[in-house]
């Protein structure tokens, strides 16, 4: 009778528990598990009359196409070219502005930089583009009425490629570096006070005390960052590249990423090759996230997903 | 009498100096956008974009109000989209991760796996748009706004969280009788308010500036959220103008560059005055759930 009577009641335990996770089985099922389904489309030759159950089966047809294409080269080596500089400047200047803030010994004064430095993140893509437009439009534009007024040539800064990558990447830098500071900020608040003192008794310098306590005290928390970011090689955020240069097709060579190339198939109604190479991202990113995963869990286990 | 004069480093001094200059780097194009909301028309027609308001102004705002309709749309269609998205997600992913920290639950190991193969892979943004305008019928609706998103991250996060409220008080309240929804409103949600908040506020701030879900599945300009709004605005005027000039005003007479800014200044408040109150509780909501287990 003593396990019969157990199993009622787990049985009657876990009905409400099984009640309260059916939302979002239903949102799972819906929302993520029906659109992976949907990568079917990489496969046909979609049309929106017969549908995703009546649209012509193609083979690899549309994975061929992506191939062939060199637009689908450029974008690829716009987006992995973003990221790294991204990446790479991101991290000197980020671990740069954490070790001066922990310079700042001003409880008031870091307080106030703290706030400003994160004040870019607040904003969003569409209002940076606003922004930008203000330094870079051709009538109004702050840079090319400085140009004007110094009687030097003005710039059509919305249809000339070469200066975007700096621009773009500019913007990355404006955008996070704050925010990244901070928890890096939060890693060198985390070290040992005794081994600032200790240095100090000694005499050390400030760039000793960088170079052997600080930065090997936060080393963890930039390769675990470092790492995870390397999983999101193929992520290119939309509105930046959409919203910032204005979707100005004069600039495609430079700007355009998979996400705005993306959008662009779906406009045109490209709907098999976008997915074919939606899908063939999908997998170089699971893989990359898996491998990135694997790193993580061998440096710092509580990091990992898996 | 002596006054003690401390010493400035040359040091500190300098990192001071580097500092305001960062954080002029980061506030003055804020500023830019409400020099230029302030400004007249006429100035920055004249003299090009504002670095400050030669003649400050609140024109480009009564222009606004006087035809507000679009703007209050917007305002509208941004709230139930932020707010109450973000609130449904909150809701469904805090009630399946109480689910999980239960250790009576069944189903911990299927739904551990169900959300781990969505963070690791996921659907783009074709197949996601084909499903849910050819299948469900998501488009020009209000539900675009409301469909609820579930991230294996945040359930795992509500269910760390969860699973560190002490046995002994979800014991005691057994033994008093509480259903488990008595036990997750009135137990589990109070004592992790801190976690509630920081999704609340980051799930809301994403979808406070997010364009994209009007641009792909809204094509009724009333149901448009504001960041879509001033994100056509940028490119094309000419729906701001239509209102007003239906109204019989001169499409000479409206300030144009200036009502582009104060629309978004207008869109940027709400985050502003709503970050501050969040901001204290972000060091310890983001902290990393573990998802083992």
């Amino acid at each position: 009778m003593n396990k019969k009577a157990r199993r009622r009641e787990l049985i009657k335990k876990n009905i409400p528990l099984i009640l309260m996770s059916l939302p979002a089985l239903v949102v799972l099922l819906m929302f993520n598990y029906m659109p992976m389904f949907g990568q079917i489309l990489a496969f046909q030759d979609y049309n929106y009359r017969d549908g995703i159950f009546g649209s012509p089966w193609v083979g690899l047809k549309n994975f061929a196409y992506v191939f062939a294409s060199g637009d689908i080269a450029r974008t690829i080596g716009n987006t992995v070219a973003y990221h790294i500089a991204n990446t790479l400047l991101m991290i000197v200047v980020s671990v740069g502005l954490a070790v001066l803030l922990f310079f700042v010994k001003s409880k008031r004064a870091s307080r106030f930089y703290q706030k400003s430095i994160i004040v870019p993140y607040l904003l969003s893509y569409v209002i940076i583009s606003y922004i930008v437009y203000i330094f870079l439009s051709d009538d109004f534009g702050l840079i090319n009425n400085f140009l004007r007024n110094m009687g030097m040539e003005t710039i059509s800064w919305y249809t000339t490629p070469k200066y975007w990558p700096f621009i773009l990447v500019g913007i990355l830098l404006w955008f996070g570096a704050g925010i990244k500071s901070i928890y890096y900020y939060g890693a060198l608040m985390n070290i040992d006070e005794a081994l600032f003192e200790a240095a100090d008794l000694d005499g050390a310098s400030r760039w000793w005390k960088i170079r052997k306590i600080m930065l090997p005290g936060i080393a963890p928390t930039i390769g675990i960052l470092l790492i995870l970011d390397l999983g999101k090689l193929l992520e290119s955020p939309f509105g930046l590249f959409y919203s910032v240069p204005m979707d100005s097709s004069a600039l495609y060579s430079v700007t355009d990423v998979l996400s705005t190339y993306t959008y662009r198939g779906l406009m045109s109604a490209d709907i098999g090759t976008t997915t074919a190479l939606g899908l063939m991202t999908g997998v170089v990113t699971t893989i990359a996230t898996l491998l990135v995963n694997a790193v993580v869990k061998k440096i710092d286990p509580e990091s990992s997903l898996l | 009498m002596l006054k003690k004069i401390k010493k400035i480093k040359p040091f500190t001094l300098l990192n001071h100096l580097i500092f305001i200059l960062i954080s002029f780097i980061c506030i003055f194009p804020v500023w830019l956008i409400v020099a230029n909301a302030f400004s007249t028309e006429a100035d920055i027609l004249e003299l090009g974009y504002a670095v400050y308001p030669l003649r400050p102004t609140v024109e480009a705002f009564k222009y606004i109000f006087r035809e507000p309709t679009q703007l209050l749309n917007s305002t509208f269609a941004s709230i139930v989209y932020s707010f109450g998205q973000t609130f449904l997600s909150v809701l469904i992913q805090a009630l399946l991760g109480y689910a999980l920290s239960r250790k009576e639950f069944i189903l911990k190991k299927f739904y551990t796996v169900l959300l781990l193969i969505t963070m690791f892979f996921q659907a783009g943004l074709v197949p996601t748009y084909i499903v849910r305008t050819q299948l469900y019928h998501l488009e020009d609706n209000w539900l675009v706004y409301l469909t609820p998103a579930v991230s294996g991250f945040a359930v795992f996060l509500f269910r760390t969280f969860f699973s560190q409220i002490p046995e002994s008080i979800i014991e005691s309240a057994e033994i008093d009788g509480a259903t488990q929804m008595q036990m997750f409103f009135r137990i589990s949600v109070p004592l992790t308010k801190v976690l509630f908040a920081t999704q609340f506020f980051m799930g809301v701030r994403g979808l406070w500036s997010d364009f994209t879900t009007s641009m792909y599945y809204i094509s009724d300009q009333s149901m448009y959220t504001l960041e879509y709004y001033i994100q056509m605005i940028l490119k094309d005027a000419e729906i701001m103008k239509q209102n007003l000039m239906m109204l019989g005003i001169e499409a000479s007479e409206i300030p144009t560059e200036s009502m582009k800014f104060a629309l978004v200044l207008l869109t940027i408040i709400p985050m502003v005055l709503v970050f501050p109150f969040f901001q204290r509780y972000f060091a310890k909501g983001l902290t990393v759930g573990a998802v083992k287990g």
